[in-house]
């Protein structure tokens, strides 16, 4: 390679960033075509990588390595592989979006793109951080624009939402810094860089303390069961660029992590975890979908969809074979486009009823029909309808799960099924509630979905469709590296 | 002769200048005193040349070995003296504005030199006697300062429970030290460790442990370490803050750059001292976790800012509880990141505090509206206080924590980053109140005024908090030679 396309991707956005801040005050209103530019060459990149990757190979590519603290071997590494890039991509087209669908923002706009691009940074920066240290700065400077983001354009309670995300994530990832230290120490190599750690010898009676410690970093992030309160506060107080971030990408870090990190380095470990991590996870999927029923809230009900999906990731990564974490990534991207879809369907249905209430909504078939039918269409692929993409992630894990063998293995697949049954009785009776029914009286004079807008959701759906009906060409890309990181 | 007297030439530069600045002040009166803070910082960068010149990186020892020179301190030097230009720097404006201090300028910066010429020769310190004129040098002026506005009540209450608390705290210092003379019969620290070493009387003399830690005791006064820190929220409340930003940056620099050379040269090898290790892990344990409970409820600032540096004291106190070299070089680092957002954090608090007369967090409302550029850079410094990346005081915490998980200290670590969680709370409520709060008061107050020289330097700080971490080897080289070495 004669450039380094990853650190380019990676920090561009700052560079937009600092374009952004320079731009003076009477001309804000440029600060949206910068952020627009910056974000489709990211995406552009995004697509080159994609399409320069090599799928039949499975170990790290476009590899960057320097020195960059000599005394104690911190590098910057930079490298994707098959589950990674998926990710990169997912991320530089969930900003693209994120822009887009904050066009009109009105509330010192300056400040919301610098924010969407900082951020951007962060969240490719831990997907292709391949240093411990390095992950972690990438990790942690996710935080800060995210905090702002929610504490300046939320909603009604976002100061709440905001300082808890904060809180809650940073507990997790100082527990997680700790962990990264003890392994440093304890395998013997002296060394920060993610893959000479694989397979290091960690003692496994240590191994388990120390995914302890990288759990709760990671659990809090994905969320899983007993962590995820912060998740439907911040969701539904974020404005929808964030949401869709926050759902599409930030919860994957926690999920990528526990691929990229926990199993390869720590696999004892991982193997004595994953009885607890899978039955968390299936109370998640239970617990989600149930709260998930009872919401009067469509943004808050998607939020706790997302607890119930990111379950099945969770699942999926538990059942350490090579068609369950297939299954767990595809699912990681498909959630990506799948939520990411709602929360923008959403955010657009809240510009023009003011609302979120799922009774103030309403026979919105009549007024605003393709938003309805868009709104159909995704909930379905969310619901796991064959032929579109949520079908294969779910299916694959479920798969997976069952395929081990195990009474354990089995009773988790019959338990999370009850899940899948829920998830379809809520998000249909939502739509039924949404989307038909008696329209409310209140609700007239409802814009049709502007060519922006169809423009905003359009590439998710050919996504949606396209996976949906073929996605061996991905699921190959995967298949590989997670063949790798297992060590078959 | 002579040459013990080059070894000492950056100190008498800074104490000779030190000394011009009071004589002229007496002789030329008011007219001077717009030249008062340029001579002062003249004489500052005068000696950080001299460093460069008689004895960088030159090892050797003076007046009866009472006097070291080596990279430690001349690390130490060039630190404090930095530090202090910086501090001169923020008084120029502060000082303008503050009645008390306008009329005795002279004074002030003679008393700010003293402690800068304290702090260095505390670095240099090779024996006990050396150590506690260095520390008395330091703590005097301070007394003195922190009752500077004569005629606030609540300045006279600090200074006033400062010196009693601090020569008490010196009292007890010195009975310890007169407990080594006399369990080891020596007061150069090079010898009290080869005795101590030679006897093995760090396993069995009670009267050298005891004198040990009562020195420690004097050390973690200065420091504001939990449970010395009782002076710490009311002194800090009570000066004046250009005051308070010396106590917590160049008075702290003194205090740890001592207790380096005390344990490392003096106790050498006393991490096998099960007593001084435990009584430091106390220490430190108390400092983190109380520390930063106690920020949580303060309103005012200042007080915040207390025992927030109490917090972080606490901190720093895991790596001398670890005791390695390594672990003296994370002390380097976190010194360094400290001072630079401390100093900032200051900085900007002192602009607000002029142009709103008050010095609660509430003060700080809407200054992200008015002054965007400087509550950048005070993001920069609380977040850095914070300990999260990509800004110094992470760095500092991952060679402090780093060093704790080495040596078996990971519970001592797991407890520092769970106290770190929770300093988010109080340092984002700054932030909260920044860019989140309506302003209530009076409109011409609304934008904050602020010179060009703070602005100028409080982005050369914030530049410095995030180079720290994007250029970490200069730092880590630099800190890594000055490491003290038996």
């Amino acid at each position: 390679m004669g450039f380094n396309i990853l650190s380019i991707i990676t920090f561009f956005p700052i560079i937009g960033m600092i374009i952004i801040a320079l731009v003076p005050n009477r001309a804000e209103k440029s600060a949206k075509w910068i952020a627009l530019l910056v974000s489709l060459i990211m995406l552009g990149l995004s697509i080159y990588l994609w399409i320069s990757f090599d799928p039949s190979q499975a170990a790290m590519q476009f590899e960057e390595k320097y020195r960059w603290i000599s005394g104690v071997n911190i590098y910057y590494h930079l490298g994707v592989d098959g589950i990674s890039m998926p990710m990169v991509f997912l991320t530089c087209l969930l900003t693209v979006l994120g822009v887009l669908v904050s066009w009109n923002i009105t509330q010192r706009p300056k400040v919301f793109f610098a924010l969407l691009l900082l951020l951007a940074t962060g969240m490719i920066g831990v997907f292709v951080a391949l240093d411990f240290i390095l992950f972690y700065i990438f990790w942690e400077l996710v935080l800060l624009p995210m905090y702002f983001l929610i504490a300046i354009w939320g909603s009604a309670n976002r100061m709440y939402a905001a300082i808890k995300f904060f809180l809650y994530t940073l507990f997790g990832s100082v527990l997680m810094l700790v962990g990264i230290l003890m392994i440093y120490f304890n395998s013997g190599l002296a060394t920060f860089d993610i893959l000479e750690l694989n397979n290091a010898g960690i003692a496994p009676n240590l191994q388990n303390w120390i995914f302890f410690l990288l759990f709760m970093g990671f659990a809090i992030k994905v969320p899983m069961f007993p962590f995820h309160t912060w998740l439907p506060d911040a969701h539904t107080e974020a404005p929808t660029a964030g949401s869709v971030l926050l759902a599409g990408v930030l919860l994957k870090m926690g999920s990528y992590g526990f691929i990229r990190i926990s199993i390869p380095v720590l696999p004892e470990a991982a193997r004595d975890w994953a009885p607890a991590i899978a039955i968390l996870s299936v109370i998640g999927i239970i617990y989600g979908a149930l709260a998930s029923l009872i919401q009067k809230d469509l943004k808050r009900l998607v939020a706790f969809s997302s607890v119930s999906h990111m379950g099945f990731v969770m699942l999926g990564i538990s059942m350490l074979t090579p068609t369950a974490i297939n299954g767990a990534v595809l699912q990681m991207f498909n959630h990506g486009c799948i939520t990411g879809m709602l929360f923008l369907l959403v955010g657009m249905i809240y510009e023009r009823t003011h609302t979120r209430m799922i009774e103030d909504l309403g026979g919105l078939a009549n007024k605003v029909p393709l938003w309805a039918g868009i709104l159909a269409f995704t909930s379905f692929a969310s619901l796991g309808l064959p032929g579109l993409s949520g079908f294969w992630g779910e299916f694959l894990v479920l798969f997976g799960t069952f395929n081990k063998g195990t009474t354990f293995a089995k009773v988790i697949v019959y338990v999370s099924v009850i899940g899948i049954v829920l998830g379809a009785a809520y998000l249909l009776w939502m739509l039924q509630r949404v989307i038909f029914g008696k329209a409310n009286e209140k609700l007239h004079d409802l814009k049709r979905l502007s060519w922006l807008e169809f423009l905003t959701l359009a590439p998710l759906i050919v996504i949606i469709i396209l996976i949906g009906v073929y996605p061996a060409p991905l699921l190959n890309i995967i298949n590989n590296s997670v063949n790798y990181i297992l060590g078959m | 002769m002579s040459v013990d007297i080059i070894s000492i030439i950056p100190e008498l530069i800074i104490a000779g200048t030190g000394l011009l600045v009071l004589m002229l002040s007496v002789f030329i009166g008011k007219k001077f005193d717009g030249a008062i803070a340029p001579v002062s910082a003249a004489g500052i960068i005068f000696s950080i040349a001299s460093v460069f010149v008689f004895n960088f990186y030159n090892t050797s020892s003076a007046f009866n070995n009472s006097f070291l020179t080596d990279n430690y301190s001349s690390f130490f030097r060039i630190f404090t003296l930095i530090s202090a230009l910086i501090f001169i720097g923020l008084s120029h404006s502060y000082v303008r504005g503050s009645v008390y201090i306008k009329r005795h300028l002279g004074e002030f910066y003679f008393l700010v030199l003293m402690v800068i010429t304290g702090t260095m020769l505390m670095s240099a310190s090779g024996d006990l006697v050396m150590l506690f004129i260095s520390l008395e040098l330091v703590s005097i002026p301070t007394y003195i300062l922190a009752g500077y506005e004569k005629m606030n009540e609540k300045s006279n209450e600090s200074a006033v429970k400062y010196f009693i608390l601090g020569v008490l705290a010196s009292a007890i210092m010195a009975y310890g030290f007169s407990m080594i003379y006399g369990a080891t019969g020596e007061i150069n620290l090079r010898e009290i460790a080869r005795v101590t070493i030679n006897r093995g009387l760090l396993d069995t003399n009670f009267i050298l442990i005891t004198g040990a830690i009562m020195s420690l005791i004097g050390f973690a006064f200065k420091a504001g370490a939990v449970p010395f820190h009782w002076w710490a929220p009311d002194t800090y409340e009570g000066s004046p803050t250009i005051i308070t930003a010396l106590i917590t940056t160049i008075a702290k620099i003194a205090a740890f750059a001592g207790l380096l050379r005390f344990l490392f040269v003096g106790f050498n090898g006393f991490s096998k001292s099960l007593w001084i290790v435990l009584f430091i892990i106390a220490l430190s344990l108390l400092s983190a976790i109380l520390g930063n409970l106690m920020a949580l409820p303060q309103k005012n600032f200042k007080r915040l800012m207390a025992y927030s540096s109490i917090a972080h004291a606490g901190y720093i106190l895991i790596g001398f509880a670890v005791a390695s070299v390594d672990a003296q070089f994370a002390i380097f680092i976190y010194l360094m990141a400290y001072i630079a957002m401390n100093l900032g954090v200051f900085a900007v608090a002192m602009l607000v505090e002029r142009t709103r007369k008050s010095e609660d967090i509430a003060a700080f409302a809407g200054i992200g509206h008015t002054n965007p550029f400087i509550s950048i850079c005070m993001i920069i410094f609380l977040i850095s206080m914070v300990g999260l990346p990509p800004f110094a005081g992470f760095l500092g915490k991952l060679f402090i924590f780093k060093a704790g998980v080495e040596n078996n200290l990971t519970w001592l670590v797991i407890i520092g980053v769970l106290t770190s969680v929770i300093s988010l709370w109080y340092y984002v409520n700054i932030i909260k109140h920044m860019f989140f709060v309506k302003y209530e008061g009076s409109s011409d107050t609304v934008k904050i005024r602020a010179p060009g020289l703070s602005v100028f330097i409080i982005a050369v700080l914030a530049v410095f908090t995030l180079a720290m971490v994007i250029v970490p080897s200069v730092f880590i080289l630099l800190s890594k030679n000055a490491a003290v070495f038996f």
